[in-house]
């Protein structure tokens, strides 16, 4: 068998699949798809835009807060084992 | 004239329906047609194309017009083919089957031809090239399909795969040579 018979009939094949094979579009489809910017506008009206931007907006005011309390925290224990390391290297003091 | 020329981009990026319609008429049957190649199942290519368009309406804001409209859908519909194909067969890995009801002719091709041995000739070498194709690699499968089925350049596939024309060239080369492979056997076995 030579290769140029096998890619003659490959092509031969191919273009009548081809041929056949296009269909047109289904009527159903056609309407399922023709319904997609309804289907997605509703979707987006369950929940209004104004809710989201908002519940996004609560979130991150909680995280900004928690950081600032976080780090307010962790400014006085610095301060105060500072303190405390102060006080104490200086107790020797007290009893003169 | 392009047909895409029809179409007014700002007005469907603005959700006009009407466009989206004629987007509709104009790229639906092209893109579902392509899936039912790919996937060679009827309910699975209308899903998937609906999933494809439902991704355009959603994502037409993105796109810049740096290539043909339908080039830029045709690249949507590879992207979803590709991520259901992995689906599929993480589906498969866990336990669900895959009918082999679903790979077959399509019915047109009956419809077409006339006689029954014809039918039954035509369907046994449809379904051969088919299942050579199929068993090509992701890519190779891609770029032939894209190249001999949907007819399109190779400047598009590049821009639909994301390659180079050269790595373009070269999938369709090598997908040749496997398919010449593959139906070798079966080749022979019908010539004689």
């Amino acid at each position: 068998m030579s290769i140029d018979k096998n890619e003659r009939w490959m092509n031969e094949v191919l273009e009548s699949a081809v041929n056949s094979e296009k269909r047109p579009l289904p009527e159903q489809l056609r309407n399922r798809l023709l319904e997609i910017p309804k289907r997605v506008e509703n979707t987006m009206m369950v929940v209004p835009k104004f809710q989201v931007w908002a519940f996004a907006a609560g979130l991150a005011l909680l995280i900004a807060m928690n950081a600032f309390a976080l780090q307010k925290t962790r400014e006085n224990e610095t301060a105060t084992v500072e303190a405390t390391s102060y006080t104490e290297y200086f107790t020797h003091y007290n009893s003169i | 004239m392009d047909q895409t020329e029809h179409i007014d981009i700002e007005r469907l990026k603005k959700g006009d329906h009407h466009e989206f319609s004629l987007l509709i008429d104009l790229h639906a049957e092209m893109v579902y047609n392509l899936l039912r190649g790919l996937l060679r199942n009827e309910t699975e290519a209308e899903d998937l194309t609906q999933d494809v368009f439902t991704t355009v309406f959603l994502t037409i804001h993105q796109f810049k017009g740096e290539s043909k409209l339908s080039t830029w859908i045709y690249r949507i519909a590879i992207n979803k083919f590709k991520e259901h194909v992995r689906n599929r067969s993480r589906k498969k890995r866990f336990g669900f089957m895959f009918s082999l009801d679903s790979v077959k002719a399509p019915e047109s091709l009956e419809d077409k031809t006339p006689g029954p041995t014809a039918v039954l000739e035509n369907k046994e070498r449809y379904d051969a090239l088919h299942a050579a194709i199929n068993e090509l690699p992701e890519k190779q499968h891609l770029a032939f399909t894209l190249f001999k089925i949907e007819g399109l350049s190779q400047q598009e596939i590049s821009t639909i795969l994301n390659l180079s024309i050269t790595a373009v060239e070269s999938l369709i080369f090598r997908a040749r040579k496997n398919l010449q492979q593959k139906l070798k056997a079966y080749y022979e076995e019908n010539e004689m």
